[in-house]
């Protein structure tokens, strides 16, 4: 039941080849996409963008997580799409996720897009 | 209207009638009808001689002689050869009987939702109303019903009980003063 | 968002070409695009009793929340068995750890108290692994034979905040409840809570009964009836139990009639020197409208969620296909092309899918489409299926199924509309024709 992972970063959506993006990068979009259970799929959610702080260990910070936009939907909707984005970044992070420490700059502050609609009905 | 009001009712109690009993021509309320008949044959005539069928007009002499239904094929309202043959027998019997009213049932198999087939009885239904008005019935005297396939004879899930199912059967009855 | 977004990315990109650790307080930018989809495991510790005496009720409620959860196929119960901990009195901080240990993501908590013939019921939701309250805690009160109601209203609230959809267990179907063999089939109008609980009669067998139609409030159900030995179209008042005749426009038979949305139009077949055309009767005035008019059999009319078309099936074009037309009547659309017969149409109460029955190679289906036909998706298959009714979320289907042959019975299933969690619902005879009503209030 598992969908197929499409992950895409929107940072390198400009002109850098896929295979020239950082693995740490790949390995950690995956890592989320794994507990982002979308419960749903026939329906999407709203696209939302949500912003969220990790340490240097690579966990999340549970009060760091805040929704910056929420394309048009019913604020039941939205909250039920950031609860579900919130829920997956925290369930994979428990452990930190692999990153790496020298770049920690680069990933301690997080802006991600949420997108469902381009999930595969099946 | 007023026969055809107190024949509605009569129709409607064999309809009832026929919920509890599948085969509703040799039911109870066919065989009452009959019995009118019958009372005034009953002195100095061997009763069995001129019972049910071989009575030629009796209603199970139309039932079981000339035949009360007509088959159809799947999907389809029109009348076959053999349909129309019996239709005569029926306009015939009718013809004679004229103190007879009749209600036709048209039914389908279950090879179809519910509201399709019973759009589809009622055509069928309609098709033999037709002949019979064809063939010299007072449009008066007939009515129509559908059942879909809410009422099958044979229950089994193969061509052999749907051919059965697929049917308009002519139920006759006593109307009133007529 | 878009637009804004690429402004973004622009932005984004330069800082990266030149890549220095001043742009470093920049967020990295990603975006999600997959996930998985599977069901979301939750814990419902018993609900505490705050009363003494009220345990076989706070047992009893926590068990309808939790079937309800489970039955919609998008979640999974944690058995207690797993639970490291149980949770304090009802408020008192939440030890998530405990709840995370075993991937629990949904926490419900709560506590029923029974009074007299009052209950009181209250809940929280949590979300374990951001250790946050998910909405806020609320109370239901009730009368105790109400109890499965309270539950039904817990977990529609719980879906709710989960799913982001509103939820449909406090609602009730109305069926037609089925006896006996095939040529002897005893059919009466019953009423049961979605999960077939608290059934009802509301008529006696005396005369067949078919697909029974609530109205949009849920206080009137419409259906077909052979109490006069011709098929007539009646109206029920669910809370008396009272029906009355329809008066339709002059007809031999009267059959597959739907409520308006305002519930005060009723559209049905009607059938005319064997022909089967699609009417509209207002019931207050008593008017009516002639909606179709050809030859072909037009039936199983269903307005849509704004009363403005009426989708329906005919055969006008040799075989059952699907239309769509003004509420008033007029030149129909098709909408369905694909092989085999469509027919029963019911147009979903997002308005976004019709959902139909469909017969090819011998075969039943239920299905749904775009409401211009496309992307047809085909949910069950079998002997025969047929006659979908919409949840009042609009993401279950319920229909009746029958098996085959000279001991076929009929039964009533959900499935939703991904094609999903087929079920059965359990009812005490067998089913068909099933409606199912609004959410409650």
């Amino acid at each position: 039941m598992k969908g197929v992972a499409s992950i895409c970063f929107a940072l390198l959506a400009g002109g850098v080849a896929a295979e020239d993006r950082p693995a740490w990068m790949t390995g950690f979009i995956h890592d989320v996409s794994q507990c982002w259970n979308i419960t749903q799929a026939d329906d999407p959610w709203p696209v939302i963008e949500i912003n969220f702080e990790l340490t240097r260990e690579g966990v999340p910070l549970p009060d760091s997580f805040v929704m910056t936009e929420a394309s048009a939907a019913s604020e039941t909707a939205t909250q039920a799409a950031f609860a579900s984005a919130r829920r997956a970044v925290l369930r994979c992070g428990m452990d930190g996720y692999d990153l790496p420490a020298e770049h920690f700059e680069l990933w301690q502050h997080v802006a991600m897009t949420v997108d469902p609609t381009q999930i595969v009905r099946q | 209207m007023t026969h055809l009001t107190k024949a509605i009712l009569l129709v409607g109690t064999l309809a009832l009638g026929a919920c509890t009993n599948a085969d509703r021509f040799d039911n109870a309320d066919a065989v009452d009808l009959n019995a009118q008949n019958m009372a005034a044959a009953n002195t100095g005539i061997d009763q069995t001689a001129l019972t049910g069928a071989n009575n030629p007009a009796s209603p199970q002499y139309f039932s079981q002689t000339i035949g009360d239904r007509v088959l159809f094929e799947v999907d389809t309202s029109t009348l076959t050869a053999q349909g129309r043959a019996t239709l005569d027998g029926q306009a015939g019997w009718l013809a004679t009987n004229s103190d007879y009213l009749a209600v036709i049932e048209g039914h389908a198999d279950e090879q179809g939702t519910r509201e399709y087939n019973l759009a589809l009885g009622a055509r069928r239904a309609n098709a033999v109303r037709e002949y019979l008005i064809s063939k010299g019935l007072a449009s008066s005297r007939v009515r129509t019903v559908s059942y879909g396939k809410e009422r099958p004879l044979a229950v089994c899930s193969d061509e052999s009980c749907y051919a059965q199912n697929r049917r308009a059967v002519t139920i006759i009855s006593i109307g009133q003063g007529s | 968002m878009m637009t804004k977004f690429m402004t973004f990315l622009a932005a984004m990109m330069i800082a990266l070409s030149a890549t220095t650790s001043a742009q470093a307080q920049e967020p990295l930018r990603l975006t999600l695009r997959d996930g998985v989809i599977e069901a979301l495991p939750f814990a419902i510790p018993t609900l505490q009793a705050e009363v003494a005496g009220s345990e076989q009720m706070a047992n009893d409620i926590s068990r309808v929340i939790a079937e309800d959860l489970n039955g919609t196929g998008l979640f999974r119960q944690i058995p207690s068995s797993a639970f490291i901990s149980t949770p304090g009195v009802f408020g008192t901080p939440v030890a998530f750890a405990d709840w995370r240990a075993i991937n629990a993501q949904a926490l419900v908590t709560g506590a029923v108290a029974v009074n007299g013939s009052q209950i009181t019921v209250k809940f929280r939701l949590y979300d374990v692994f951001s250790g946050s309250e998910m909405g806020e805690g609320l109370q239901f009160v009730g009368t105790t034979d109400g109890w499965r109601r309270m539950a039904h209203k817990v977990a529609d609230v719980v879906y709710s905040r989960i799913t982001g959809e509103a939820g449909y267990f406090d609602s009730r179907i109305v069926f037609v409840a089925e006896t006996g063999p095939k040529d002897d089939r005893a059919k009466r109008l019953a009423i049961m809570d979605y999960d077939g609980a608290n059934v009802q009669y509301l008529t006696d067998s005396s005369a067949i009964v078919l697909a029974p139609r609530f109205s949009p409030n849920g206080d009137r159900i419409l259906y077909t009836s052979y109490e006069s030995g011709f098929p007539r179209i009646n109206v029920l008042n669910v809370a008396s139990v009272t029906r009355q005749q329809l008066t339709t426009s002059e007809g031999d038979m009267a059959f597959s009639p739907r409520f308006s949305l305002d519930g005060r139009q009723v559209i049905y077949s009607l059938i005319q020197g064997g022909n089967t055309d699609i009417f509209r009767t207002d019931l207050a005035t008593g008017q009516h409208q002639r909606l179709t008019n050809t030859p072909a059999i037009e039936t199983a009319p269903s307005f849509s969620p704004d009363g403005s078309q009426i989708v329906f099936e005919s055969d006008r074009s040799g075989t059952q296909q699907l239309y769509i037309m003004s509420a008033n009547g007029g030149e129909p659309q098709r909408i369905s092309f694909g092989n085999g017969r469509y027919g029963t149409p019911v147009w979903s109460p997002r308005g976004d899918l019709i959902a139909f029955t469909k017969q090819e190679s011998g075969r039943f289906h239920i299905g749904v489409m775009r409401t211009d036909g496309t992307e047809e998706r085909l949910l069950t298959s079998s002997f025969l299926d047929e006659g979908p009714t919409w949840a009042p979320n609009g993401r279950v289907i319920m229909f009746a199924r029958e098996t085959q042959g000279a001991d076929g019975t009929t039964a009533l299933y959900s499935v939703d509309i991904t094609g999903r969690n087929l079920r059965r619902v359990t009812t005490p005879q067998g089913g068909s024709d099933p409606s199912w009503g609004p959410l409650q209030q």
